[in-house]
């Protein structure tokens, strides 16, 4: 939406009053649907903030008449479902408020739903750790308390795929973990998905669409150096204008030193989201602590002192044995074991980055099953996960 | 006494095969090798000729050696039962059900492994030991006997094998390396990565790296090997011997572009 300096007048309130008589939700007759994303909410088609001149959300351009205009081309937040209900609710039957008083309602709702979204970063000491899990357990246990969250993976190395809802390909993984929050998946979820063709060849998918072959010597000094950032960049940013809270996945080991300067995926992805990170690492094949500690100590002072946590996950039996273990750990690293994760018998599909199974394309899995799954992770983990620790990383920040 | 120790960063790291493809090395060295695992937990087992019970896979390293397996190569031996029940086997007999947690278990255990590493030295010229599951778990550091400390029963140069199929490797080694006291530290002389797939010119840089930051050189990179782990459930043991044997000849063969032997083998001289 770019309206000029006259929309201050009279017959701009007009048309807010007129789009706010519409049905709220996303509407898609409009001749101009999606002007901005895909299931956007039109409910305030005409902002009645409009101009908020909040330079968090719009900003100035130059007007057709060489002046300046203030536009709304990136505000995404007024584009919220629950943004666009609540502030119609509260102009509902009143007379056109003043500027001075609009700002105020917007300054209300701004407490309620947020302009940038928090951002949290789960890493694993090893592939296979449990990150997928404790990130979609994450989702539904954040999107329980009444936050709108959007999971995020920037690079998945996967052969099972879902469809998007714009229709293009995203990891299987990020799909259940949007059904999680309760949304439909979107390819910004995993706006870079790589799927192995073997002999070191990978099929790089680009937000859902094929675009190109390369091998792994390509990828890392090509792909990831030049236009992997900005694409990673970017789709989080939409995420984060519309969300309250992204849950964002590693990818297997954050402390691969052969790749560090080209591990787009882990603290790349991590400086770019300025998420504090949670580790988590399987107990199952014993090495726990020394998986935890390593993968700390191998990464940079700066690098680690954004860990604020160290989730153990997949315990088969008691956790009192690891009582003296996980002190010790606590007292090298500086940071507190937020949790032990028993076994969680589920039957989600298992991801698989080496290509040993192959499972065909799979509709969005929308159904009973994965709810009941996601449930019962989310319980597990909310009953032996510090949750309100959690809350509090998001919080602080980095 | 020459001997070697190969420890890892987590249980299924590989060390039973490259304890395995070691005795086999020795062995066609000309040298009387006896493998030895102070503590073992399975429940494939094989009842040696004179009716000891020992853990499968020190039978299959007995064989790799050219020898029948001997309850001294495995004096140790966890067996889970039904319902959660564990039997202990000691020095090749079962004794009465009873848990490992049994403060006064240790002793017992620590002097059967005594008598046992005692015996495969006697009759060997090398024994090459392989220890349980990751050797730092933290938790159980006063508890655990057959890692570090058979290593310093045996007074052997320990190698450190990590599996990079998982990912994380470099952690998984450097955080077992530092999380051991200095002066257990000072004992580990090379470290293996195992289950490599891929371009290794990738992997280089983190290996130097490694390899600085520890101060020790790595003895090579194995690659990822479908009949390294034995899935097969075969009935019949002879048979299993024989595949088995025949994919440690094929491994042992590809081995040897990837292992530096003449670096074990210093190790084992103790000149490293
Ligand atoms: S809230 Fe968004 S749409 Fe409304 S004026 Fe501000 S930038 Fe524009």
């Amino acid at each position: 939406m770019m309206v000029d300096s006259e929309g201050e007048k009279e017959d701009y309130w007009d048309k807010v009053v007129e789009s706010l008589s519409r049905p709220n939700g996303t509407n898609v007759d409009c001749e101009y649907y999606p002007c901005h994303h895909q299931g956007q909410d039109c409910t305030l088609c005409f902002c009645p903030f409009y101009p908020c001149l909040d330079d968090r959300l719009g900003k100035y351009v130059k007007s057709r008449r060489g002046g300046q205009v203030w536009s709304c081309e990136d505000c995404l937040w007024i584009h919220r479902p629950d943004v666009g209900r609540d502030v119609k609710m509260r102009l509902h039957g009143s007379d056109r408020p003043t500027h001075n008083e609009l700002l105020l309602i917007k300054k209300d709702i701004e407490r309620l739903y947020r302009i940038r979204a928090k951002s949290i970063m789960i890493m694993g000491a090893t592939s296979g750790a449990g990150k997928t899990l404790l990130v979609a357990a994450l989702c539904r246990i954040f999107a329980d308390k009444g936050m709108r969250v959007a999971p995020f993976k920037s690079q998945n190395m996967s052969t099972s795929s879902a469809i998007a809802t714009e229709g293009g390909e995203i990891s299987q993984a990020q799909a259940i973990q949007a059904f999680a929050c309760r949304l439909e998946p979107e390819s910004r979820m995993n706006p870079i998905l790589l799927k192995p063709e073997g002999d070191n060849i990978s099929q790089v998918i680009v937000l859902g669409q094929p675009y190109q072959k390369m091998d792994a010597r390509t990828y890392y000094d090509d792909f990831v150096t030049n236009e992997g950032y900005g694409i990673v960049k970017n789709s989080f940013d939409h995420l984060a204008r519309r969300f309250d809270l992204v849950v964002i996945e590693g990818a297997g080991s954050p402390a691969e030193i052969n790749l560090s300067d080209v591990d787009l995926a882990n603290m790349k992805t991590a400086e770019i989201t300025n998420a504090p990170c949670i580790l988590i690492v399987n107990i199952e094949w014993g090495g726990a602590f020394a998986y935890a500690y390593g993968t700390l100590m191998l990464l940079s002072p700066e690098q680690r002192s954004r860990f604020k946590g160290i989730v153990i996950n997949n315990m088969h039996g008691s956790a009192t044995d690891l009582q003296k273990g996980i002190d010790k750990l606590e007292r090298l690293l500086g940071i507190p074991v937020l949790g032990v994760v028993p076994h969680i018998d589920h039957s989600l599909p298992e991801e698989d980055s080496q290509g040993a199974h192959d499972r065909s394309n799979s509709r969005g899995p929308v159904n009973k099953e994965i709810d009941v799954n996601i449930a019962r992770i989310a319980s597990t983990v909310a009953e032996h996960v510090d949750i309100e620790s959690i809350l509090k990383i998001m919080e602080d920040g980095v | 006494m020459n001997n070697i120790m190969v420890l890892g960063s987590t249980s299924g790291a590989g060390k039973s095969t490259i304890s395995a493809l070691l005795c086999k090395h020795f062995t066609l060295q000309g040298m009387n090798v006896s493998p030895f695992k102070a503590q073992n937990l399975s429940s494939k087992t094989f009842i040696t000729p004179t009716g000891e019970e020992i853990g499968m896979s020190q039978a299959y390293q007995a064989w790799a050696c050219k020898r029948e397996p001997h309850w001294s190569m495995n004096p140790v031996l966890f067996k889970p039962g039904h319902e959660s029940s564990m039997q202990i086997i000691l020095k090749g007999h079962p004794i009465a059900d009873a848990t490992s947690r049994d403060p006064s278990s240790r002793e017992v255990f620590m002097s059967a492994v005594k008598d046992g590493y005692r015996v495969a030295s006697e009759r060997s010229d090398i024994v090459v030991l392989e220890g349980s599951g990751g050797a730092a778990e933290i938790n159980l550091s006063d508890r655990d006997i057959a890692n570090m400390t058979t290593a310093e029963l045996a007074d052997a140069p320990v190698i450190l094998v990590g599996d990079i199929d998982r990912g994380g490797v470099f952690a998984g080694i450097y955080g077992t390396f530092m999380l051991l006291p200095p002066e257990k530290r000072i004992r580990i002389k090379s470290f293996i990565i195992n289950r490599f797939r891929g371009d290794i010119s990738i992997l280089e840089p983190g290996i130097e790296r490694l390899e600085e930051l520890l101060d020790i050189p790595c003895a090579g990179v194995l690659p990822y090997m479908k009949s390294q782990r034995i899935t097969e459930d075969l009935s019949d043991t002879n048979q299993e011997k024989h595949v088995w044997m025949k994919n440690l000849e094929e491994f042992y063969h590809i081995s040897q572009g990837h292992l530096n032997y003449t670096l074990l083998e210093q190790i084992v001289a103790g000149n490293q």
